[in-house]
Parts: structure tokens; sequence; C-alpha cells
């Protein structure tokens, strides 16, 4: 499968072996990580909840979205679920193409829609609290999509 | 044919703030028949009402597809109620 939900931690070499293959070009990645500070706040760890069957289907959707839209050889998406301190990797997406202008612009198309669709959220815990937060509202007028 | 009055059994899941302005994760309830999601939001905020203070942030899926709060609710439905999303 080549999209997943885990707890486990990211291995970059395990996912390039999934995406490469002997017509790739070259394979763009982009690795999440958890940032030291948010809003002017230092964060000490992030904590992530997933709905996960509907992340799942999602994630699937968006994946087949960047097959048909860009030439692209594989696709791999993989966000975790738990508590990640400073450093630490979330998600990570990889790309493979025969040449890198598709693969890029995947890339972005991949991780600008998981942060516009995927249901998953996150709770930063700074020096001052706890707080979800808020995504970007894809919400009509009526509160709802 | 279904009766007058006929009652559907739903399954409601909470995700992130909404999970922790009412209390719990997962509720069975039952509703009226031909109720929309409107309809079960009313439910809903009667039974937390500080689930009202985030009406504006509120996202519906049912059977893990995001809907409209006109789509009228079936038996057997997963409806979840969530903030805007914020992975990544």
């Amino acid at each position: 499968m080549s999209v997943e939900i885990v707890e486990h931690e990211i291995s970059l070499e395990k996912l390039m072996d999934q995406v490469r293959t002997d017509r790739t070009g070259g394979i763009v990645t982009f690795i999440g990580t958890v940032r030291n500070e948010s809003r002017g706040k230092e964060i000490e760890k992030l904590e992530y909840e997933v709905y996960r069957d509907m992340a799942l289907n999602e994630l699937e959707s968006i994946e087949s979205s960047a097959m048909e839209k860009f030439e692209v050889e594989k696709v791999v998406i993989v966000h975790r679920t738990g508590t990640f301190s400073v450093g630490e990797r979330v998600v990570g997406i990889l790309v493979s193409a025969r040449h890198r202008k598709p693969a890029f612009d995947a890339c972005q198309f991949i991780i600008d829609q998981l942060k516009l669709s995927v249901p998953i959220w996150k709770k930063e815990y700074s020096s001052d609290g706890e707080y979800w937060v808020e995504g970007p509202n894809i919400n009509t007028k009526n509160g709802m999509q | 044919m279904k009766p007058a009055g006929n009652k559907l059994k739903i399954k409601i899941k909470f995700f992130a703030a909404h999970r922790e302005f009412a209390g719990l994760s997962e509720l069975d309830l039952e509703i009226e028949d031909d109720s929309t999601i409107s309809d079960l939001m009313e439910t809903l905020y009667k039974k937390f009402p500080e689930l009202k203070q985030i009406e504006e942030e509120t996202i519906v899926s049912v059977n893990k597809v995001y809907v409209e709060v006109g789509k009228k609710l079936e038996a057997g439905d997963e409806v979840a109620i969530f903030p805007p999303v914020s992975g990544g």
C-alpha cells in the first residue's frame, strides 16, 4: 500500500526503495518535521489525532489525483500519529518520475492537498498551554464543506 | 414500507476539539427518520451545549465522505464531527 498512517518512525531508505523504478530519473522527497516554535511560542511537543479510515481514503484519493495530473512513476505518502518532540519526522511524501519537474509539482500538490482535506489534527504543547491548531477552514457559510 | 415516526440508529464520532467539547469520542444515537445533518446538529447542541461554542468551526462527514448540512441521514450511518483539519 502506498499510503499509510503509522506510529513507527519514518525510514527514508525504505520509502525510497518503494518508489524507485528502472524508469526513475529522480525522487522528490518532502519530510515534515516538528518545529521548535509556533506563533512566537516555544513548542515542547506535538500530538496528532487521526480519523484513520477516512484519512486513508482521502490520502488514496490525493495519490490518484497526483498520478493523473502529473507524469510521475510512483508515490508514497506516510503520516504518523502519536506524540512527537522537536525534530521528529511526522510526514513523508516521496514521488518518483522520469524527469524532475513533474516530481516536484506532484510533491507540492500532495502536501498542499493533505493539509486541506485529510482528517488529521495536531495539538501544540507550548510553555503557556495546549492548543489545537486551526487548519485552513474550507467550510462554506453553512459551517460545513 | 417504513411506519411513521420510525427512528434511525446512527453512530457519531467526535475528533480533536469537538471530542474535547463533547466530552466523549463516540456515541450511538437514535434520531427521527428523514433527519438531516442540520437536525442532528440541533440534537447534539441540546445534548452537548459546549459544542455550540465551536459551531463555526464544525465540519461533518458521513461514512467517511465530507457532506453538506442538507444531507439526509440513513440507518447505520457513521457521522463524524470535527474542526478544520491540521495535519502535515
